[in-house]
């Protein structure tokens, strides 16, 4: 063979192998990887700071702790249940897991900022229920109906979930999810298809779960405005960001207008009167809220789901005329009620919390963290005769 | 008239081909991570 036809042999046949070890390595770290010293999603090591953790790790965090006997207690849903505004050795999820005690339950925080409850760790509920492990899934939402799991920041968890054989078969929903792609501008068809396709490669590739843990582990390849010049430092060694927050004196100052304004939206929009004068849910949201569900959350997950409606703090809410909070309260207990007539478990969280339980509109102190737990902890007990009989 | 190279010479050559086949294998794989990181300034509005 002459020399540049064996050079091209080698070099070809040490690409076949460069690459393969990496598809290896990455299927072993899908087995192992996860964040060390794991208790949320904090910035460093969610979509904020350019670390998308995949599927597997998620699955992988949420399997990790359990063991036959236990039912793994997932907290998913946005900032509230990542427990923004809690440092994280005060953080709620620790204060579910305390209460529920470590020898039936295992809870584990997928939540995301700004994540909706059919994503993510709702998700891989699914995956462990396919699997037959005993999963409640806790998540918080306000009035109005849940978001897609695609579309957002974190709708690649849905295709890589569904590349992976990982959900639930719900034709439904993926009934849902070509309509809403097909109805939306070409940029956003294109960015979807992009997904699927890595999606797809990486079910086999492991490309996601090699570079993510040499990320966590070894040394991170893209800048970020975050960590700025130190964006290649492990994300393992930067700690959990999150502070104390300020003296309850120092709350609530800004944008208090936009702040009412959401606040009013909130009931607003979902309620209509009657002769009388009384507050009740409007009947076509109800018929788009039963249809919303029905086409996002397959049947089989709901008895495994609780959804806390998390009110905003009193600050806000005593500064609606009366009718605002009387059509306030009435909106937030039927959509409440909405949630439970679709089978899934709901209450609204908040109504009686303190402004010192709260460290903005929404996010929760220690203390209204304190009183979260508390109350999930009941209901999740209550769940778990329901659906899990095992414990 | 130039001398044939010696056998070790090519031999090592073409491991350097193997090497950078190696490197080049596991920068590809890098690179699919990277195509496919859906990086895009976003701001989250969380409630």
């Amino acid at each position: 063979m002459k020399s540049a036809r064996l050079n091209a042999v080698g070099l070809l046949g040490g690409i076949l192998v460069g690459f393969s070890l990496a598809v290896l390595l990455g299927y072993q770290a899908s087995t192992y990887s996860k964040p060390s010293r794991f208790v949320r999603f904090n910035q460093w090591i969610n979509p904020q700071s350019v670390f998308f953790p995949p599927f597997r790790m998620l699955e992988h965090l949420a399997l990790s702790r359990w063991q036959p006997g236990q039912t793994v207690v997932i907290i998913a849903g946005n900032s509230i249940f990542n427990g923004v505004s809690q440092p994280v050795s005060e953080i709620w999820s620790q204060r579910l897991q305390e209460i529920l005690g470590p020898e039936k339950y295992v809870v584990v925080n997928l939540s995301f900022s700004g994540g909706y409850p059919t994503e993510a760790g709702t998700l891989v509920a699914e995956s462990l229920i396919r699997r037959g492990i005993p999963v409640l899934v806790v998540c918080n939402v306000a009035t109005g109906v849940p978001g897609r799991p695609v579309g957002s920041v974190y709708g690649y968890y849905y295709w890589e979930g569904r590349a992976q054989s990982a959900l639930l078969p719900y034709p439904p929903r993926d009934l849902d999810t070509e309509l809403w792609e097909s109805n939306r501008p070409e940029e956003d068809r294109r960015k979807q298809a992009e997904l699927r396709r890595a999606a797809a490669l990486n079910k086999y590739l492991y490309f996601q779960e090699l570079w993510h843990h040499v990320g966590l582990n070894l040394f991170f390849t893209v800048w970020n405005f975050l960590p700025q010049e130190q964006f290649w430092r492990p994300r393992n060694d930067w700690p959990d960001p999150e502070v104390a927050p300020k003296p309850v004196e120092l709350r609530f100052r800004s944008n208090l207008a936009e702040e009412m304004d959401i606040v009013r939206r909130g009931s607003r929009e979902f309620g209509v009167q009657d002769e009388q004068g009384r507050w009740h849910m409007s009947p076509s949201f109800r018929d788009t809220f039963a249809s919303t569900i029905h086409a996002l959350i397959p049947p089989a997950v709901r008895p495994h789901l609780l959804m806390v409606l998390c009110q905003n703090a009193p600050y806000y809410r005593s500064r609606l005329t009366p009718e605002e909070q009387d059509r306030d309260r009435i909106i937030w207990e039927a959509t409440a009620a909405l949630w439970r007539e679709q089978g899934i478990a709901s209450f609204v969280n908040g109504a009686d919390y303190e402004d010192a339980d709260y460290n903005d509109r929404t996010h929760l102190t220690p203390s209204g963290g304190r009183k979260l737990a508390i109350r999930v902890a009941e209901e999740i007990r209550r769940m778990q005769s329901a659906t899990n009989p095992t414990p | 008239m130039n001398p044939a190279p010696p056998p070790r010479t090519r031999l090592a050559k073409f491991l350097l081909y193997v090497g950078m086949g190696f490197v080049l294998g596991f920068f590809f794989h890098y690179l699919l991570y990277r195509i496919y990181l859906p990086v895009e300034p976003f701001i989250y509005v969380a409630f």
